[in-house]
């Protein structure tokens, strides 16, 4: 009875990784295979081992696509945690009028369907000028990195963390005679690690993954991210499947990096803030 | 345009701003008047936040409400129309199909995912390390890109006899399936692929929610002699409920703007068997060239969902107090 | 939640202030312009022609090689922009309305109604257009709006021909169709025959794009419309009616659902299939006839199935008449951009010269396919091959354009192929689902103001 238990439960395991990462492995083998797949086939193992579909692929247009997606998720990244960190700070530390109604102005704009403004946003886009060029953020860095700055999630995660940050902590440096900013910096933001690593794969995946903001706001090969790349070698007649695999392939390894590279933080963050918070 | 994942995650968090509504203030009384600075402080340390969603988010969206009052021709002027879109939207059948597939969508996905979710936490829940290691990679469908995943399974779907599951299916003796290609089933498929990359989300919160459950009441039902079943139905859903109720609502108003998921995967087709409201706001956009009818579909999708929200968290409160 | 409500309103109120203060003290550089008539070209690329292509993988290559002749020849500069295949229109409208229009966009000839009545594209003055008169009138015709307006200069011109397995073909001992009744035969035993002789049960008779995605479904149906002696619209004093419940019309989308529905011999994915997947399915030999342009010939032999197909004449409708779906590529002078600048590539890009670099510089991308200049011959160029010959003559003879300068004739497109995509998939009657889309049509034909 229980040997059969146990063998039912093996076999539930085998079932769950099947449907959920087999089909990842696919993507992997079909990249990676020799011999090209027939159309709509995916392989299970590689038909001999080339490099030649994702060489092929990165000369399309993949490699600048690449670089591009990175420049902008290490920017956007970084510009959004310090922002939401600044903001949790003042709504979890400080005692203000007109506090609550901050951080319920700023879920308003999480519900707010952000595909719905991309056309609007575009325009006004269109008539922000950068300082030092004076073209406008359309095609440029800037317009695909500012939009996504300010996200409404990181703030929620991190003001729900730094409000169980013990006071005894900071009454003791400001004793010490340290400045505001000293303190958040040195005192509240190290704590705070476990919530920023939840906030920096949130962030990661939400930059990673834009899809229609690129695509407006590039206007060359120059400033096309890796997702718009992508769906464009998608409909490109010329290219077999194994060169798209390897495209979609190269789109999914940054993401699975980062979740494993800080899954700990992420999961313990992600259940402190979210669940109890 | 952005991963499901985080969504699903945004829906979970508002309990955090739910605390700071209710008017709970840290302890310890403040004193009664501050120097000038001291009052600015705060607000030096949200302007940057303040700033960026001010530009791009508030503004766009004003632009937007603005737009939708007009027929928006860039190089021959645009014309005042008045509430006209508004009325062409209100009588509009594709308009209503397509919002029938929104709202069909939504509930499906996110209930379906719920679903999974919560079977598979019941599966992989525990410190084990091969648990560990089987749910790390079970996890992985949610960290991929969303066209990552649509070009993963419109390949995984391919409607010919050489498509992966349609080569599972001829083993059994079944299909080939159209999947995708079909009216009839493609908005059926897009309802998988987003229940295989939204459940392990799930998972992970109720993997949480059941790690929470009160050890003692397991105990107790132990003592009584009750089975495996009787302790999920009488002891486990009862404490997961609350957490399910917030992941099932959110999830559906958020399900309301699917638009990454469809487009690149069935592009609303085929013949609009499964175009959303987003979808068709962009076909309005980009196929018609109507801005202002786009728009004005974009202003009432942001008050449906604003109105929504709002209700969800007047009956949170209710729920609490 | 009632006394929150105006207070939430309020702060973001206040949020937005904010806002509108850090950003013309920091973010910009207090040069924000509040005006959205201005057009903003970037410093940088001033006195640089900025072209958009509707085009993927090689063929910007094959672009870059047109531009790096006209460049050494005039000493005026091209960059090429945005070149994608996916949703092109959906950025070319962004940028339209935050007046971002690149100088010259090279898309496919049926935008062109729908870019004029935007008002985004600029007339063509013919006259002094140098060149003008080496270019086919069939050519021109399709640049010309209701009005006798040209609105663009024509680049590339094609006509659907059919490709057919020959070595499928010689297994089963057929000849190539002639007819549809030939080609409803072939179709049948290409799927029931096995001719790829696997012994499974894998292959069709014809490789279909039914997609509705940028209207696919009509856009194949066209050249079967054409051949029965129909037409989507007819024409008279600036206005369309729609004639598509006609018998010719009822017979073409019959035949059609014959193959999907009844005879089942087109590749099971064919109603979700847009060009791309159904070359594969060509490709790769899950099909054995496929009614496409005279492009796919470099994309085929860039493949396996090489050498194993030839290409004859789509085959001719019941009465015998000969038709097939004419298109092209043509160029578009955007609003607000350097005309003269741009009418002086636009002719280059017609002259023999460019025209055979389009043809053949990139071989896997030829971006003109059939050449629009008259002294230009297609086969000579292409090295004496006889597809080009049959496809220029098919072309001449029988290729018929869409409706091109309707105001927007995308729409329509988009619309008939919905319905035509739902006919097919239900495999419904034909004669009512034909009279409701006439009317659809007629709807919209009323709507854009031509009807």
């Amino acid at each position: 009875m229980r040997i059969r238990t146990r063998a039912g439960v093996w076999l539930l395991y085998a079932l769950v990784a099947f449907v959920f990462v087999y089909p990842l492995w696919t993507v992997v083998a079909t990249a990676f295979s020799k011999q090209q797949a027939k159309l709509g086939a995916l392989m299970n193992v590689p038909h001999g081992i080339t490099g030649a579909n994702v060489s092929q692929a990165w000369h399309l247009g993949v490699a600048r696509g690449l670089l591009n997606s990175l420049i902008v998720v290490a920017v956007g990244l970084t510009l959004q945690l310090t922002v939401s960190s600044l903001a949790a700070y003042a709504l979890a530390r400080k005692r203000f009028k007109g506090a609550g109604l901050v951080m319920l102005a700023i879920l308003a704009t999480m519900m707010m369907p952000e595909e719905v403004i991309a056309v609007p946003l575009f325009q006004v886009l269109g008539k922000i000028h950068q300082p030092f060029t004076g073209g406008t953020l359309v095609n440029s860095y800037g317009g695909l990195i500012l939009p996504l700055v300010g996200w409404a999630l990181p703030v929620y995660v991190l003001t729900g963390f730094m409000k169980r940050v013990p006071l005894e902590l900071e009454e003791a440096a400001r004793i010490d005679g340290a400045g505001d900013f000293r303190i958040f910096w040195r005192i509240v933001l190290p704590v705070c690690r476990p919530a920023l690593g939840t906030c920096a794969v949130f962030g990661f995946l939400m930059i990673w993954d834009q899809y229609l903001l690129p695509l407006l706001v590039s206007q060359s090969p120059k400033m096309d991210t890796l997702t718009v790349v992508v769906t464009s070698l998608q409909a490109s007649q010329e290219q077999g499947e194994g060169v798209r695999l390897a495209a979609v392939l190269i789109l999914a390894v940054p993401g699975v990096l980062v979740y494993l590279a800080l899954q700990r933080l992420f999961e313990r963050g992600l259940l402190s803030g979210s669940l109890k918070g | 345009m952005t991963a499901r994942l985080y969504r699903s995650a945004q829906a979970r968090t508002p309990a955090t701003a739910d605390g700071l509504l209710s008017g709970r203030r840290r302890p310890g009384g403040g004193p009664p008047a501050k120097p000038f600075w001291r009052r600015l402080g705060p607000w030096l340390y949200l302007a940057p936040l303040l700033a960026f969603i001010g530009v791009f988010k508030v503004w766009p969206t004003i632009w937007g409400v603005y737009l939708s009052f007009f027929h928006v021709r860039p190089y021959l002027g645009n014309q005042y129309v008045g509430s006209a879109n508004y009325s062409k939207l209100f009588s509009d059948p594709d308009l209503r199909t397509a919002v029938v597939h929104t709202l069909i969508d939504a509930v499906c996905a996110v209930s379906g995912s719920i679903f999974v979710g919560f079977w598979l936490a019941v599966l992989l829940q525990g410190p084990a390390r091969h648990i560990r290691i089987l749910r790390t990679a079970v996890f992985l469908p949610t960290v991929i890109a969303m066209v990552a995943a649509a070009e993963l399974w419109t390949t995984l779907l391919y409607p010919s006899q050489y498509g992966s599951v349609n080569t599972l299916l001829g083993k059994v003796g079944l299909g080939p399936e159209p999947f995708f290609s079909s009216p009839h089933s493609a908005l059926a498929s897009v309802i998988l692929m987003q229940i295989w990359k939204n459940a392990p989300y799930d998972m992970v919160i109720f993997v949480a929610g059941l790690a929470s459950v009160d050890r003692e009441m397991y105990e107790a039902c132990h003592i009584d002699g009750a089975n495996w079943w009787q302790r999920l139905r009488f002891v486990t859903l009862p404490s997961l409920r609350p957490i399910t109720t917030i992941v099932l609502v959110l999830g559906v108003i958020r399900g309301l703007r699917v638009f990454t998921d469809i487009w690149v995967s069935t592009n609303g087709g085929p013949a609009g068997s499964s175009e959303s409201v987003v979808t068709y706001l962009y076909r309005q956009f980009s196929e018609n060239n109507d801005t202002g009818y786009a728009a004005a579909i974009g202003t009432v999708l942001l008050v449906v969902t604003m109105g929504l929200t709002c209700l969800m968290l007047l009956w949170r409160r209710r729920g609490d107090t | 939640m009632r006394s929150v409500k105006p207070r939430t309103a309020r702060s973001i109120c206040a949020a937005a202030v904010a806002a509108g203060v850090a950003i013309t003290g920091a973010a910009c550089g207090g040069s924000s312009s509040s005006s959205g008539s201005n057009t903003s070209k970037n410093a940088a690329a001033a006195g640089t022609l900025n072209v958009w292509i509707r085009g993927a993988g090689d063929s910007a290559k094959a672009y870059q090689k047109i531009f790096d002749a006209f460049t050494a020849q005039t000493g005026i500069k091209v960059s090429i922009g945005k070149t994608t295949l996916t949703d092109f229109e959906t950025a070319l409208s962004a940028a339209a309305s935050a007046h971002q229009l690149p100088d010259m966009v090279l898309d496919d000839a049926a935008q062109m109604g729908s870019f004029a009545s935007q008002g985004i594209i600029l007339p063509v003055d013919k006259s002094t257009f140098t060149g003008a008169d080496q270019l086919t009138d069939q050519a021109w015709a399709s640049a010309t709006d209701l009005k006798g307006q040209v609105y663009a200069v024509p680049f590339s011109a094609q006509a659907n021909v059919l490709l057919i397995r020959k070595d499928w073909l010689d297994k089963l001992r057929l000849q190539p169709p002639k007819t549809w009744a030939d080609m409803a035969k072939v179709a049948q035993a290409f799927t029931t025959q096995d001719p790829d002789g696997n012994g499974k049960n894998d292959t069709y008779g014809l490789a279909v794009p039914g997609s509705t995605s940028r209207g696919y479904t009509s856009w194949f149906w066209s050249s079967f419309l054409y051949s029965a002696g129909g037409d989507y619209l007819k024409a008279s004093g600036g206005k369309f009616t729609a004639t598509l419940n006609t018998p010719q019309a009822v017979s073409s989308v019959q035949f059609l659902e014959d193959q999907v529905c009844k005879n089942k011999d087109v590749q099971p994915s064919a109603l979700g299939d847009d060009t791309t997947a159904t070359n594969k399915a060509f490709e790769t030999g899950v099909a054995g006839m496929y009614l496409t342009g005279p492009y796919a010939y470099a994309t085929m032999d860039a493949t396996a199935v090489k050498g194993k197909y030839i290409v004859v004449a789509p085959p001719t409708g019941p009465d015998g008449t000969a038709g097939t779906l004419a298109e092209g590529t043509d160029i578009y002078t955007m609003a607000d951009s350097k005309q003269d600048e741009v009418t002086k590539l636009e002719e280059f890009m017609v002259t023999p010269d460019a025209q055979k670099i389009g043809m053949t510089a990139v071989p896997s991308a030829t971006v003109v396919r059939l050449p629009v200049n008259k002294t230009v011959d297609a086969s000579a160029v292409h090295g004496d091959d006889p597809r080009w010959q049959l496809a220029q003559q098919v072309y001449a003879s029988s290729g018929h354009y869409e409706y091109d300068n309707a105001p927007n004739w995308t729409q329509l497109r988009q619309k008939m192929s919905d319905d035509l995509n739902k006919l097919l998939s239900s495999c419904g009657d034909v004669q009512p689902a034909l009279n409701s889309m006439n009317s659809d049509v007629t709807s919209i034909l009323k709507q854009q103001g031509v009807g």
